[in-house]
């Protein structure tokens, strides 16, 4: 644990307890993410959904990123992660990015995949508003994050036909905001 | 008259939103401030909270699995005032069902 740090955030006026319960559940619903973006991104096949898989598999790998990313930072602080994996999966901050029933219903994939992102987007921004001005290396970490989870939100809301994203899908490293957080 | 209006001097229970008309507000149980506390998902309870006069069931939730919802909040309690803070907004409320009206809320009016 970095005792000065934490310390220096606790003075700040940052209830750190619930900061830590945050940054875990966040990071439970990063790595339940990834796992069923995989199931999620398996499924995405034929005319329409290949067109789909690359922006999902971007996602897939920025959100075990994101997971690689908190963990320092729970841990710096004093926090640890559930012992045993079916808790840290119950207690994620956001539902679980099901396959819907019909696996074949790539419209029904994409919203899954927008809901998932839109949670994080406001999960992400509950910890930057909790932490801006108080907790500098907790609020830039979850700024870098929420800039990717936003990111992600909009390519798939394009595909949903709710407006231009404004970017072309990813070219080059995955993760260019959060990268320096775990490189 | 039910006991929850009779304090109720306002005309708000004719003039309430279109969603509403799918029960009648006469009709939807009336939970006081004790009553709420008790919605509180745990052991089996129902998950409840009061927005702004009206109660609302999210035992379905994921995100409010135990009665807690993102750390800060609890079920059983009025959270009128916390949704301003919130990194959403009311229209996520529309997700889930109203059961009842807030007896603490009313009075207010």
């Amino acid at each position: 644990m970095a005792k000065v740090a934490r310390e220096m955030v606790e003075k700040a006026g940052v209830d750190v307890d619930k900061l830590l319960e945050l940054l875990v559940k966040n990071a439970a619903a990063e790595l339940t993410t990834f796992y069923y973006y995989t199931i999620l991104r398996a499924n995405l096949i034929g005319l329409e959904g290949e067109g789909v898989k690359q922006i999902a598999e971007t996602a897939r790998i920025e959100d075990r990123n994101h997971f690689e990313a908190l963990v320092p930072r729970i841990y710096e602080l004093g926090g640890e992660l559930p012992k045993d994996m079916k808790v840290f999966h119950d207690m994620s901050a956001c539902p679980p990015a099901r396959l819907p029933d019909n696996p074949k219903d790539v419209k029904a994939i994409l919203k899954v995949l927008v809901e998932a992102e839109r949670c994080a987007v406001r999960g992400y921004t509950h910890i930057c508003n909790m932490t801006a001005g108080k907790d500098h290396r907790t609020y830039e970490l979850s700024l870098a994050i929420l800039n990717e989870e936003i990111e992600h939100e909009s390519w798939f809301s394009e595909f949903l036909g709710e407006g231009p994203s404004g970017h072309f899908l990813r070219l080059g490293e995955t993760s260019p905001f959060a990268g320096k957080f775990f490189k | 008259m039910p006991e929850s209006f009779s304090n109720n001097s306002s005309l708000g229970w004719i003039f309430q939103p279109f969603f509403l008309y799918l029960k009648p507000r006469h009709m939807m149980k009336t939970y006081s401030k004790i009553e709420l506390k008790k919605c509180n998902g745990k052991n089996g309870i129902p998950v409840c909270f009061a927005f702004e006069g009206k109660v609302y069931d999210v035992s379905e939730s994921f995100l409010w699995q135990q009665g807690k919802h993102m750390v800060l909040h609890n079920a059983g309690e009025d959270l009128s005032e916390y949704l301003k803070d919130a990194p959403h907004g009311e229209e996520l409320l529309a997700r889930f069902s109203i059961v009842g009206l807030y007896k603490d809320e009313l009075y207010r009016r």
